[in-house]
C-alpha cells in the first residue's frame, strides 16, 4: 500500500509539472493582452496599457516570466490577478470552496442516484424498467451539460419559478434569518446547478453499476445466498453491491476532472462564482497568473482525487492486489 | 384673518415645508432595487473603474463636483448641475475656475468633504504610478489650489471648449484622510479601496466578487436621502441568465434588453420597458493599410472607389431589420444620434446593388468563370471579416453581410475570435475588415481617436488606419470652436467627408430599452449613465416584496 501511495504521488507531481509548463507555453501562443479589454476606451492613451503591462512583467520575454512565475510559486506566491485587482490567492480562496461545494454535492447526488438506478436495473434486468432506465441513462450521458443547464434555468427557474435563476443566496434581510433558514436558502440556490451537473455522473455511474452488478450476480456466492432464502434486494444490497462498487468508485476519480470542466459552463449559466467561472473570465481577460493558478489547482484536485480513489478502491475491493488468495 | 385665509395660509405653509424636505417628502421611502448585471465591477477605485459596471457603482458611492446636464452639452459649463460644488465661477481669461464646495457635503464616515480632497484626487488621477486610464482628460489642467477648505481653484494652462466637461465629468474627489497614507502604487488593491467610503447618495455595504455588490441609502446625504433603501447589483456572466433574472422577478432592472428578451416580456407579467437614448453604433470597418506591412495600402480597401462600391451593394435597412427588428436604426456616420453634434441630414451612400455591380465592373472586378464571384487579373475579390464571438448582433450582421456581398460577387470569409483576440488583431491591424461597435461618450472628441489619421494625439483606436485630411482638419476645427453652432458646422463637414470616403459601412444604432419591474418608478434614464438619477427612483410601498424588508445595513 505504501508503495502504491508513493507511486501515485510521484505520478501526480509529474503530471502537475507537465500541465503547468504546457499551459504556460500554450498561453504564449494565444493572441490577446491582459489589459486589452479592461483598458479599451477611446479615452485611454496607449501608454497606459504599456505601463500596466510593465508593472506586472508582461513586457518580459516568456522564458524570464516563466522562471519568475515558477520561482514565486516555489515560495507559495501565485501572483496578481490584474483582471480583478486582487491577489490570485485571494481570488481562489473565494472561488474554490464554492466549486468544491458544487462539485461535491453533484458527485454525491450523482453517485447515490447512479448506484440506485444501477441496482434497479440489475433487479429488473431485461424487463421494461431496465430498458426505460437504460434509455434515460443513455440520454443523461448524451445531453450536453450546458444545454441541460439552460433548459433547467429557463423552465424551472425563469418560467415556473420553482428555483432561483442564479446566485448564491436570496436577496433580503439575511441578518434576520436563522442559520437554518440561511442554510436552506443556500441549498435552494445550489439545487439546480448541482442537479444538472449530477445528471451525467448519475447516468455514467448507473450504466457502470448495472454492468458490474450483472457480472457479480453470476458468481457462486450469490447463488448460495439466494439458496439460503435471502430476498433479491437483500442479495443485491448485502452481497452483490459491496463486490460491484469498486469499479464505480474508480469511475468517480475519472469523473472529477470532467465535473470540474463541466462546472465552468454550469457556473457561468447559474451565476455561481466558483473556480469555473473564475477560470472562464480569466481566459477571456487573458489574466495569465490567474489562469495558471486555477489550472494548476484543478490539476492538483483531479490528480489527488484519482490517487485517493485508487487508494479507497484498494480498501473496498482488496482482492485485486491479493491475487485472489 | 378669516377662516378661509387661515386655511390657505396653513396649506401654503404645509406645501412649503414639503418642498423644503426635498426627497424626504416621499415619506415612505424604502425598498431595495436589484439590478441584474452582466458583469462585475472590475474595481471600486474611481480612477481605475472604466467599465460600465464599475462606473455605475462608483458614481453612486462618490459624487462629482458637478454633473453634465440633461442636454448632455459638453461645451463650456452650460447645463451642468451642481453636486459637491455648490457653485463655480470663471476667471476673466477662462483659465481658472473656482469651485465652492457645499459645506453640508460629508464622506460616509462623517468627515467633511474638503478642497484638499479635490486636490488629492487630481494628484492620484494624474500619477502614472496609479495608472488611471482617463488621465488624458486632465491634459489641460495645470494645478489645483486650495485657498480654504471649501474652495478649490483649478488652473488650466490652455483654454479649450470642453475643459470644464473633461474635468468635472472625469474627476471624482477622493477621501484624502483615508487614502493619502497609502502609497500610490498600492492604492489599486488596498483594503480601503475594496470597502470604499464615498460622498454620494449610496454607501458601500458589501462586495462578493463575481456575485453581488450591495449599497445602502446614505441617510445623511447632503442633497436629501435617496428614496430607495438600497441597491444590489446581482452579477451573472451569461446573457440569458441576466435577462432571466429580470423576467423571473428576481431582479428589478436590466440596463439593456436584447431583441430575444422582448418576446418573453408578456409571459413575465411583471416587467415593462423604459426607452432611453444610446451612445452605441455598429459598423463594418475596412482596413485601408496592408495587414502585414502598414506602409503599403491594402490591396483592396486602399481604393476608396472600391469601398464606396461595396458600401453601395449593402442593404443596411434589411440587415438592421433582420437583426434588431425595430430595436435599431441604420447608422448615419461615425457618431450616434444621441451625441449633440449628430446630424441626421447628411447624405449617405444609398443602397443600389445594380449600380454597385456597375462600379465594380468599371474598376475591373468582373464576374469570373464560376459565374458568382468577381476577379481581376486572376485575383478574386475576396476578404476575411473579423467578428468578435462575444457579440451575437455583430455575428448575425456579419452573416447577412456575407450573403449580400455574395449577391454582388464578393467572397467574404468570416473569422471569429474571442473578444480579447479580436482586440489584439484589431490593435495590430491584422485583419481585412472587422465588425466594430463603439459606445461613444457625450463628447464628440472620441471621433478623433477612432477615425482620425493615426499619428500623435489622434487615431489611437483607428484600427483601419484610414486617413482623410478633410476629416482631420474639420474635426480639429470643431474641437477648437467655442460656439455650438460653429462646432456643429465643422462636424457636419467632417462627418460628410467620412461618409463619402467610406472607411466603414455604417450599420446600426441600437435603440436602448431597459427592463424595469413594474413596481419601480424610474426617472429619466440618462444615455451615458442610466444610474445618474437613481437616488430619485422609488418603489411603491404597497408593492414591496419580502426582499425589500431588510434591516438597515450598518454604516
Amino acid at each position: 500500500m505504501t508503495r502504491l501511495v508513493i507511486h501515485r504521488l510521484l505520478q501526480a507531481a509529474a503530471v502537475i509539472a507537465v500541465v503547468a509548463t504546457s499551459v504556460f507555453v500554450l498561453l504564449q501562443f494565444a493572441p490577446g493582452d491582459p489589459f486589452a479589454t479592461s483598458l479599451d476606451g477611446t479615452d485611454v492613451p496607449p501608454g497606459v496599457r504599456a505601463e500596466w503591462r510593465a508593472r506586472y512583467g508582461f513586457d518580459l520575454p516568456p522564458a524570464e516570466r516563466f522562471t519568475r512565475w515558477a520561482g514565486a510559486l516555489a515560495h507559495g506566491q501565485l501572483g496578481y490577478a490584474a483582471s480583478q485587482h486582487r491577489a490570485v490567492a485571494e481570488v481562489l480562496a473565494d472561488a474554490v470552496p464554492r466549486t468544491l461545494l458544487l462539485v461535491g454535492v453533484a458527485l454525491a447526488l450523482g453517485f447515490a442516484a447512479g448506484v440506485f438506478v444501477g441496482l434497479l436495473q440489475a433487479r429488473h434486468h431485461g424487463r421494461w424498467p431496465d430498458r426505460l432506465l437504460g434509455a434515460m441513462t443513455l440520454g443523461g450521458v448524451a445531453v450536453p451539460e450546458f444545454l441541460l443547464g439552460l433548459l433547467a434555468m429557463t423552465w424551472l427557474g425563469a418560467r415556473w419559478r420553482l428555483f432561483p435563476v442564479a446566485g448564491l443566496a436570496s436577496e433580503g434581510d439575511a441578518a434576520a434569518w436563522s442559520a437554518w433558514e440561511r442554510l436552506l436558502d443556500h441549498a435552494w440556490h445550489l439545487a439546480l446547478p448541482a442537479t444538472v451537473l449530477a445528471v451525467s455522473v448519475a447516468a455514467r455511474v448507473a450504466r457502470h453499476q448495472r454492468a458490474a452488478l450483472l457480472g457479480v450476480l453470476q458468481e457462486d456466492y450469490i447463488r448460495t445466498a439466494r439458496a439460503k432464502g435471502l430476498g433479491e434486494w437483500a442479495v443485491l444490497w448485502r452481497h452483490a453491491l459491496p463486490n460491484a462498487i469498486g469499479p464505480v468508485l474508480a469511475l468517480l476519480g475519472l469523473a472529477l476532472p470532467s465535473l470540474v470542466g463541466g462546472a465552468v459552463l454550469i457556473e457561468k449559466i447559474f451565476g455561481w462564482p466558483g473556480m469555473g467561472l473564475t477560470l472562464f473570465d480569466a481566459l477571456l481577460a487573458r489574466d495569465y497568473p490567474l489562469i495558471l493558478a486555477a489550472t494548476l489547482l484543478a490539476t492538483i484536485l483531479a490528480v489527488l482525487a484519482r490517487a485517493l480513489t485508487d487508494v479507497v478502491a484498494e480498501f473496498v475491493a482488496p482482492r485485486r492486489t491479493q491475487g485472489g488468495a | 384673518m378669516n377662516p378661509a385665509h387661515s386655511r390657505r395660509l396653513i396649506l401654503a405653509l404645509l406645501c412649503l415645508a414639503a418642498a423644503c424636505r426635498g426627497r424626504d417628502a416621499a415619506g415612505a421611502a424604502g425598498g431595495t432595487l436589484i439590478v441584474s448585471a452582466g458583469a462585475d465591477a472590475e474595481t471600486l477605485f474611481p480612477p481605475l473603474a472604466v467599465g460600465n459596471q464599475g462606473r455605475a457603482v462608483t458614481e453612486l458611492i462618490y459624487d462629482k463636483l458637478a454633473d453634465i446636464g440633461p442636454a448632455l452639452n459638453t461645451i463650456g459649463d452650460v447645463g451642468f448641475v451642481p453636486r459637491l460644488a455648490q457653485r463655480w465661477e470663471w476667471s476673466a481669461d477662462s483659465l481658472v475656475v473656482t469651485f465652492h464646495l457645499d459645506p453640508r457635503a460629508r464622506w460616509h464616515d462623517g468627515r467633511s468633504v474638503t478642497a484638499h480632497d479635490v486636490q488629492y484626487a487630481f494628484a492620484v488621477w494624474t500619477d502614472s504610478a496609479v495608472g488611471a486610464a482617463q488621465r488624458a482628460a486632465f491634459a489641460t489642467v495645470d494645478s489645483i489650489a486650495t485657498p480654504d477648505s471649501l474652495t478649490a481653484r483649478v488652473h488650466f494652462h490652455v483654454r479649450t471648449p470642453e475643459q470644464f466637461y473633461a474635468f468635472v465629468y472625469t474627476l471624482i474627489p477622493l477621501p484624502s484622510h483615508r487614502l493619502a497614507a497609502i502609497a500610490d502604487t498600492a492604492l489599486h488593491d488596498a483594503p480601503e479601496i475594496r470597502a470604499p467610503v464615498g460622498s454620494g447618495p449610496f454607501r458601500f455595504v458589501s462586495w462578493t466578487p463575481r456575485a453581488r455588490i450591495e449599497l445602502a441609502a446614505n441617510e445623511q446625504y447632503y442633497r436629501g436621502r435617496p428614496k430607495l433603501a438600497g441597491v444590489v447589483f446581482a452579477v451573472a456572466a451569461q446573457g440569458a441568465t441576466v435577462a432571466a433574472r429580470l423576467l423571473s422577478g428576481e431582479a428589478d432592472f436590466l440596463e439593456q434588453l436584447a431583441p430575444p428578451d422582448f418576446a418573453q416580456l408578456p409571459a413575465s407579467g411583471s416587467v415593462r420597458t423604459a426607452a432611453y437614448g444610446g451612445f452605441d453604433y455598429g459598423f463594418m470597418q475596412f482596413n485601408t493599410r496592408d495587414a502585414r506591412n502598414a506602409t503599403r495600402p491594402h490591396a483592396l480597401f486602399g481604393n476608396a472607389a472600391l469601398r464606396r462600391a461595396l458600401t453601395m451593394g449593402i442593404d443596411r435597412a434589411t440587415i438592421v431589420r433582420s437583426v434588431f427588428d425595430s430595436l435599431a436604426r441604420p447608422a448615419i456616420g461615425p457618431f450616434s444620434r444621441t451625441q449633440w453634434t449628430a446630424d441626421t441630414t447628411l447624405t449617405g451612400i444609398p443602397f443600389d446593388a445594380a449600380r454597385a455591380a456597375q462600379l465594380l465592373d468599371s474598376l475591373g472586378w468582373r464576374v469570373g468563370t464560376d459565374g458568382v464571384y468577381r476577379e481581376r487579373q486572376g485575383r478574386p475579390l475576396a476578404f476575411s471579416l473579423l467578428v468578435p464571438a462575444s457579440s451575437r448582433t455583430r455575428q448575425a450582421s456579419a452573416v447577412l453581410l456575407q450573403a449580400q456581398f455574395k449577391n454582388i460577387g464578393v467572397k467574404v470569409t468570416l473569422e471569429q475570435a474571442d473578444f480579447n483576440a479580436f482586440l489584439d488583431k484589431a490593435h495590430h491591424g491584422a485583419f481585412d475588415a472587422l465588425m466594430g461597435g463603439l459606445r461613444t461618450t457625450p463628447s464628440p472628441r472620441g471621433v478623433r481617436d477612432v477615425w482620425g489619421t493615426p499619428t500623435t494625439g489622434r487615431g489611437a483606436q483607428n484600427w483601419g488606419r484610414w486617413s482623410n485630411a478633410t476629416f482631420d482638419a474639420h474635426v480639429d476645427s470643431a474641437l477648437a470652436a467655442t460656439g455650438t453652432t460653429a462646432v456643429r458646422a465643422q462636424f457636419r463637414v467632417a462627418y460628410q467627408a467620412a461618409i463619402d470616403d467610406a472607411p466603414a459601412i455604417w450599420l446600426y444604432e441600437p435603440r436602448m430599452f431597459a427592463g424595469v419591474h413594474r413596481r419601480v418608478n424610474v426617472g429619466t434614464l440618462r444615455p451615458d449613465a442610466w444610474w445618474a438619477s437613481l437616488a430619485d427612483w422609488s418603489i411603491n410601498p404597497d408593492e414591496f416584496l419580502p426582499r425589500d424588508r431588510r434591516a438597515a445595513a450598518k454604516p
